[in-house]
């Protein structure tokens, strides 16, 4: 199988990408505590 | 070689998260620097973070569509058996709460021999790899 070209990302569209994730996310992210992931698996 | 820890990423996106600054410079290594590497452990708990926290179904694809542009499949490590099975060699000796995917990232390091993993979380030189951030 050939490897996939991944192109390259410029520090502008690293800023666009990255401000539409957080867009995305939202504040849902705000009361995180480390390891919670883990804890809703038990 | 280092491995990208789920702290980093979390805090990447949080910019109101006193480690976002360094967090977000890490990330921004990852698609031009060969010596940085995500494990799959590292994205799997990423997304249950989200999927926990209320992210539904549409976004969390949104997330990942984008994030696979900021962190490339060659700079993913994968989640084989091998890992797994020095997860479970690991989880002997990890006896915190919530420390499952700890021992898959830290064994997803030692594995492809990683020097340090990038966290703030200190538990990781209990697992064998110096830490860094």
């Amino acid at each position: 199988m050939q490897a996939k070209q991944e192109p390259k990302i410029t520090k502008k569209e690293f800023e666009k990408l990255s401000a539409e994730i957080r867009e995305l996310v939202g504040n849902k992210l705000k009361s995180h505590k480390d390891g919670d992931a883990e804890l809703s698996l038990e | 070689m280092q491995i990208v820890d789920t702290v980093v990423l979390l805090a990447f996106l949080d910019d109101n998260d006193p480690r976002f600054e360094k967090a977000n410079a890490h990330v921004q290594t990852i698609s031009f620097r060969q010596d940085i590497l995500v494990p799959s452990a590292t994205m799997l708990e990423l997304d249950l973070e989200l999927k926990t926290h209320g992210v539904d179904d549409t976004a969390r694809a949104g997330i990942h569509e984008r994030l696979a542009r900021l962190i490339p499949s060659s700079r993913v490590l994968p989640l084989t058996s091998e890992v797994l099975g020095r997860a479970a060699e690991l989880s002997k000796t990890a006896k915190w709460r919530g420390s499952y995917f700890d021992t898959m990232i830290a064994a997803t390091g030692l594995e492809y021999k990683a020097d340090a993993a990038i966290t703030t979380d200190r538990k990781f030189a209990n697992l064998g790899l110096k830490i860094t951030f």
